[in-house]
């Protein structure tokens, strides 16, 4: 199966789904309006095409029903009888003529034309002589029924191709026929009735077909061509001749797509269909424009949809596709440094935040992991659930760690301390030799060498030397371990040293020693002290070139304080590398728990500072 | 002329006979005693009731102070000598507190010897001049009170009446630990106290603090 993205797919489908929705929503609706429309247009039609039959039935009827009249008033015999019996230049024969002219008038006929029994024309309104064929086929056509009226179509017989309908109103004495007298129906009017086109638009037209096919009433789109010129074998003319009535959608006798609606000519003796029509386009043209504005309508839904199904589709794939980068990234072991962002779909909100979770999860899990790398174990972590393995385990083996590394510290510590009591007591010891040995033994040398009776230069210049030896050795064991640390403690012990310091330094020391509570010190801390103010005070002889320094000792109830400054040289704390001096003193410091802390500036001398916790 | 009689207390055998043959030399001073520690100088003291005992001050057992403290009090017609190494003051006023009327150190000369003892026998008392010297640092002349306390001093002042700890006044005041104790030593120092509870008791009586 082939794998679209987010995005693509919820393109396609949101817009396949706005498409059909929108084609079937379009397509209902253009077809019912079609269907509606093509209704009401037959409707019309047909309400048209019903008027014009029922226009066309009564003229031919009103027409057949004066002549009928006519008739049995015995109008028609009276002139017949009259025109038989006075010669041609008679007044009274002047006056019928006239009066069968003023019927023709009154009655808006064409022309009329009486015979007598041998058909032999008696009259005509228009002077002419009727034509010979036309009247054998009004004879055929009515010998089986001669002495009623009769309406007789003629027109395929018509010389000049219009349509001809004629009266047949036998001429009876007493039952019998005398004459005829052929009326020729006034077309006009039945033209009119049809051309009226009212409400038909400018294409629709009604027209009238006999059996012929020929059409007995002129075309509106050929005006100029006479009826009976013009074929309609047309599905409607055939329809209505098979069946009477009905519509369709059909092609006209133009060979053009019509809507037509057809209709029988009855109650009289004439077989014609009269057909009201209408072109399809223009009958349609409401739907076309309707079919172009909905196709516009559609396009621009389609182009709307488009965007912001665009815009949704990202809106929903960007988010996704963000995390995706996240999850690959925490899949390559990567923390991602981005932060939470909000969408407006809550799933994907919910998803963003539970993926954060597991970044800032993932990112104090390894945080936690540093740190106990780096050797800070009382870290704390908060596991991320009850059952974060990871955490768990990263918990326990900080703790292991902890352990560890305490007891480790802890035997350092003690190591070192143990170092340092054996070095302090072999110190006792050299001192104890130092004291005991070499300085009595200098000390009674010197007595001697002073009880020597001769008195020269000599003795004195001994004594001298033995003095000198004998500070020397004092001075030597008063930096190995003073006397007095043992005897009066750190402060008597530190004022020996800056007092042994002065003697041969170049600087004045301003020494304080606060006690701010009163408590012995216990020797491990004197000690410590002092030798770390020693280490100082030496490096400051050796390197500072300062003229003056400050030893100060707040001796505080919980921590002894020692600052030492001077004003000597300083040095670069990034280029050199503290010295023995200074590391011992940061040794000292940290095996009593204590830090000590040294700062200096080039030119501006150097600051150790000391604190050292009392237990 | 009377002899003054002596004892010498000194751990050090080759001390005391170096000593014994340095005194021996004056007619004046009989040596009428020995003791190898603080102890034994009592047992001796009490039995020849000397005029003057000359004690060095490290010994073992006893030492040299603490026998003196007792001796002093039991013969107060006795006279110390300290003879020692030592020349840091506290020793030296340590001495002087028990009781001892001469401090000399062990370098001394003949002459200077013989002339502290008759000089202590008489009724005076003497001090090797180094001894004197470090006395008289100790209580040299005081300068004069400097009661110019600066806003800032007065401020961590009024933090330490309050109890404060230095770390807690350095945070209080933004500053560090090491200017805290700073300026606490500069006020010990103006108001010639040793400690901050004078230094407080100091400041009300001035009225530096209320």
């Amino acid at each position: 199966m082939k794998r679209y993205k987010i995005f693509t797919k919820l393109f396609l489908s949101y817009t396949t789904v706005v498409l059909v929705a929108l084609m079937a929503l379009s397509s209902i609706f253009y077809v019912l309006i079609s269907d509606v429309l093509l209704q009401r247009t037959l409707d019309q039609l047909s309400s048209v095409n019903f008027l014009k039959k029922q226009l066309v039935e009564n003229y031919f009827l009103w027409s057949g029903q004066n002549l009928k009249e006519l008739q049995l008033e015995n109008k028609f015999l009276r002139i017949h009888d009259e025109l038989l019996q006075t010669p041609a230049d008679n007044v009274q024969r002047m006056h019928d003529l006239t009066e069968i002219d003023s019927i023709r008038r009154l009655y808006d006929f064409e022309s009329l034309y009486m015979f007598d029994a041998r058909n032999r024309q008696l009259y005509s309104t228009d002077d002419s002589l009727f034509s010979n064929d036309i009247l054998k086929h009004v004879n055929i056509e009515v010998q089986d029924n001669l002495n009623s009226i009769q309406l007789l179509d003629v027109s395929n017989l018509s010389s000049n191709k219009f349509t001809w309908v004629y009266y047949y109103v036998p001429i009876l004495r007493k039952g019998e026929r005398v004459g005829m007298v052929l009326v020729q129906e006034n077309m006009e009017k039945i033209q009119k009735i049809l051309l009226e086109s009212t409400g038909m638009g400018s294409t629709g037209e009604s027209y009238l077909v006999a059996e012929d096919y020929k059409m007995r009433t002129s075309s509106r789109f050929y005006p100029d061509s006479v009826p009976v010129s013009i074929t309609a074998n047309t599905e409607a003319v055939r329809n209505a001749f098979k069946e009477s009535a009905g519509d369709g959608i059909l092609d006209d006798y133009r060979g053009v797509r019509v809507l037509s609606v057809y209709r029988r000519i009855e109650h009289t003796d004439l077989k014609w269909v009269i057909i009201s029509e209408i072109d399809w386009n223009e009958a349609m043209e409401p739907i076309i424009e309707l079919r172009i504005y909905l196709i516009g309508v559609t396009l621009f839904v389609i182009l709307l949809t488009g965007a912001i199904t665009y815009y949704l589709s990202n809106a929903i794939a960007r988010p996704i596709l963000r995390l995706k980068e996240i999850i690959v990234s925490l899949s390559k072991g990567m923390i991602p440094e981005e932060r939470p962002f909000s969408t407006s779909t809550e799933e994907i909100d919910k998803m963003t935040q539970a993926i954060y979770q597991l970044t800032e999860g993932l990112s104090r899990t390894t945080d936690f992991a540093n740190e106990i790398g780096s050797g800070k174990f009382n870290t704390q972590f908060v596991t991320l659930s009850e059952k974060d393995e990871l955490g768990l385990a990263l918990i326990h083996m900080r703790d292991e760690l902890k352990t560890f590394n305490e007891r480790e510290l802890k035997l350092a510590r003690e190591r070192a301390a143990a170092l340092l009591e054996g070095q302090e007591n072999e110190r006792r010891r050299i001192i104890k030799e130092l004291h005991d040995g070499v300085g009595q033994l200098l000390t009674a040398i010197r007595i001697r060498v002073d009880a020597l009776e001769n008195e020269n230069e000599l003795k004195d210049e001994i004594k001298a030397r033995i003095n000198e030896t004998i500070d020397e050795v004092k001075r030597i064991s008063y930096n190995v371990m003073p006397q007095a640390i043992v005897d009066y403690g750190l402060e008597a012990a530190l004022k020996g040293l800056c007092d042994n310091v002065k003697k041969y330094a170049q600087f004045s020391i301003d020494f304080r020693y606060v006690q701010e509570h009163e408590h012995k010190l216990n020797f491990e801390i004197s000690i410590a002290v002092f030798r770390i103010a020693q280490e100082g005070l030496n490096n400051i002889v050796k390197h500072s070139g300062a003229t003056h320094v400050n030893l100060h000792l707040l001796d505080h109830q919980d921590e002894i304080y020692l600052i030492l400054e001077d004003n000597g040289n300083g040095f670069d704390e990034k280029k050199i590398q503290f010295g023995f001096g200074l590391r011992n003193i940061r040794e000292r410091a940290k095996l009593l728990n204590g830090t000590a802390e040294i700062q200096s500036t080039p030119g501006e001398g150097t600051v150790v500072e000391v604190h050292i916790p009392i237990t | 002329m009377e002899k003054i009689r002596l004892v010498l207390a000194d751990d050090h055998p080759m001390i005391r006979a170096g000593f014994k043959s340095l005194l021996d030399k004056n007619e004046r001073f009989e040596i009428v005693g020995e003791a190898e520690n603080g102890r034994e100088l009592i047992e001796v003291a009490d039995r020849v009731r000397p005029d003057i005992i000359l004690t060095d001050i490290n010994m073992p057992v006893l030492n040299g102070l603490a026998a003196v403290e007792l001796l002093s009090e039991k013969h107060p017609e006795i006279r110390f000598i300290m003879l020692t190494m030592h020349e840091e003051r506290e020793y030296i006023v340590n001495a002087l507190k028990v009781g001892a009327r001469g401090y000399l150190l062990k370098n001394i000369e003949r002459p200077e010897l013989e002339k502290a003892i008759i000089t202590v026998y008489e009724g005076g008392k003497y001090f090797s001049p180094i001894v004197t010297t470090v006395l008289a640092e100790s209580v040299s002349k005081p300068e004069p009170e400097d009661l110019d306390v600066t806003p800032r001093e007065k401020e961590v002042l009024e933090l330490v009446a309050k109890g404060n700890s230095t770390k807690q006044i350095a945070d209080l005041l933004g500053i560090s630990i090491r200017t805290v104790e700073s300026h606490r030593i500069n006020m010990l120092k103006k108001m010639k106290v040793s400690n901050s509870a004078e230094l407080i008791r100091k400041a009300i009586e001035l009225k530096i603090l209320s």
